[in-house]
């Protein structure tokens, strides 16, 4: 068997040895076994759409314990992992007297066999539920994290109005470089610091709040090393090929892991396209995409926001505009004032680092690995966005010579 | 027949994109993106296919050059890769080899220096095995970028240096 066979085709003592080598979250470690269980058994069979509804009908009722009705169901395109539908629901709604028929756009969103973020839906379905009320996040419903009524494991939310991308510039996968514009990015841009402030702001309640999330110690390093191997496990489950830079700066990943300062609810994935928005009003109407999130450093967030594939240059050819809204030193300072939270350098280079070398691991190694094994709704889309992967990479390697110089 | 694949890519992406996508027109947003992404895909392989064998080559070569400063700092702890050198060295030099043997050959080395600089931690030479790698990907992953300018990820591709297998 050669590398590339051992992780297509996983042996047992293989699963078990890469859980041992790179301990991280629980419900991580959950997800991730899952995942490579899940490899050697039936190959992804495209989904119709009847099936999600037929699943999604049982288990609303089996939560409601009351027959409802899915109507004008369709596909949601958008996104590079999930599968997603949306719906109306006829319901008697969270408010009425029991009698009143009310109809309620929703969204089901339901995993792949295999996705570029392997991710879990109770974490996703925790934590949209904390934010709500902070930041516009479509309301959390329900959830079928086991896949008792559905192919794959998934979660019912509101339907969110808004678009993810400028009618100008709609061509963009997954929001990669978007560019909004001068006047557009003008409105945007305060509202992407301001709810990035207030995420980082939002106290974490005890359990059931966020029940699945493991809890890091302020002063302890320890989480954000379990963040580390988590990456790090992925690359040694998925990798087509090895990568010597990757092993250079995963020993660096380790050793230099900062202490947490303060905990904070970290969205892992705050970038231009991950929002809706209103065109008209320049407004931002919901926040997506909450699956990577965890508890840890916002500075995570920050890093993640700035990274170079979601940057383009402005209307001068010159300027680097960071998710598409203002330079990274305008965006680290606007931060700061609007949070009260500290901007430390040390962690800024830190998790500058992280981050390319988590997005290397989900180019090169989870993207590519789902494509080549036919896992997903969307291998075209995944197997174009690991041609991103050696961009990735060159950038984690001149970051990190410069970060350590 | 046309026996040059570039035709046969060409006949397909020339039906795909003037037939079948002006026929979508109502067709759900995911559809229309697919079809996109195929024919990315395809003009992509258009582009790269005349230029593989030179790309695989290049790629090995490189690779080979990095083995032997790893080899050279490393002398007896690396006679692992040495071995695999000779290999991979051999396969460069057969001009039967496949592409997928070129491909397997360069792999094998980058796993073999992968797991060095790994084993390296706190040892005497690890500080100057890391360096050493993230000089000599330097040029790879510029030949690598400049590979995948056709998926249109580049900002500025024209700043990227001429790669070698570029004629």
């Amino acid at each position: 068997m050669n590398d590339d066979s051992i992780r297509q085709h996983p042996s047992d003592a293989f699963i078990e040895e890469v859980r041992a080598r790179f301990p991280t979250e629980r419900e991580v470690d959950a997800v991730l076994t899952r995942k490579m269980h899940r490899r050697n058994g039936p190959s992804f069979q495209a989904v119709a759409l009847e099936t999600l509804v037929d699943g999604t009908q049982r288990l609303i009722t089996d939560q409601l314990r009351y027959p409802v009705r899915i109507a004008d169901a369709r596909w949601l395109s958008g996104g590079a992992s999930k599968l997603q539908m949306v719906f109306n629901l006829h319901w008697r709604g969270t408010e009425s007297d029991g009698q009143t028929q009310v109809v309620t756009p929703m969204v089901l969103r339901m995993e792949p066999a295999a996705s570029v973020t392997e991710s879990s839906r109770r974490r996703e379905f925790e934590v949209i539920r904390a934010v709500e009320g902070t930041v516009p996040v479509p309301h959390a419903y329900w959830m079928d994290p086991e896949a008792q009524f559905l192919p794959y494991p998934a979660m019912v939310y509101g339907f969110a109005a808004g678009t993810a991308k400028p009618s100008h510039d709609a061509g963009k996968v997954t929001g990669l470089g978007q560019n909004y514009g001068p006047e557009l990015r003008a409105k945007l841009a305060p509202q992407f610091i301001d709810y990035l402030a207030r995420i980082h702001n939002l106290p974490i309640g005890a359990p059931p709040v966020l029940a699945s999330f493991d809890r890091p110690e302020v002063g302890s390093n320890v989480s954000v090393i379990r963040q580390v191997n988590a990456a790090r496990r992925i690359w040694e489950e998925d990798r087509i090929e090895e990568e010597p830079v990757m092993a250079v700066v995963y020993k660096w990943l380790i050793r230099n892991a900062p202490p947490i300062d303060h905990v904070s609810i970290v969205h892992a994935d705050y970038r231009s396209g991950n929002f809706l928005f209103d065109e008209a009003k320049g407004e931002i109407t919901a926040w997506l995409d909450w699956e990577g999130a965890v508890l840890g450093d916002r500075h995570q967030d920050l890093t993640y926001a700035a990274l170079p594939i979601f940057q383009h240059y402005a209307e001068d050819g010159e300027t680097i505009l960071v998710s598409g809204m203002m330079p990274e030193a305008e965006l680290y300072a606007a931060y700061e004032k609007a949070s009260g939270l500290p901007v430390d350098p040390t962690r800024i280079r830190y998790f500058g680092v992280f981050n390319r070398y988590l997005v290397s691991v989900l180019l090169l190694a989870a993207s590519t690995r789902a494509a080549r094994g036919a896992a997903t709704h969307q291998d075209v889309l995944l197997n174009h966005v690991a041609g991103m992967g050696y961009l990735a990479l060159s950038d984690l390697r001149s970051f990190f010579r410069s970060a350590t110089a | 027949m046309n026996q040059d694949f570039e035709t046969q890519l060409q006949v397909v992406q020339r039906a795909l994109g003037e037939v079948v996508l002006p026929a979508l027109g109502n067709a759900d947003k995911h559809v229309i993106e697919q079809l996109h992404l195929s024919l990315a895909a395809i003009g992509f392989m258009q582009q790269r296919l005349p230029l593989a064998r030179r790309y695989y080559r290049g790629t090995l070569q490189r690779y080979l050059a990095m083995a032997g400063a790893v080899a050279t700092l490393l002398h007896a702890d690396a006679k692992g890769l040495e071995n695999q050198s000779k290999q991979s060295k051999a396969v460069l030099d057969d001009p039967a080899a496949s592409d997928a043997e070129l491909r397997a050959a360069t792999a094998a080395l980058r796993a073999q220096i992968a797991a060095l600089v790994e084993s390296s931690r706190d040892t005497p030479h690890e500080g100057a095995l890391d360096a050493l790698v993230l000089e000599h990907s330097e040029a790879i992953l510029l030949e690598d970028r400049s590979w995948c300018i056709p998926l249109g990820f580049e900002l500025r591709p024209e700043d990227l240096p001429k790669p070698d297998w570029q004629p």
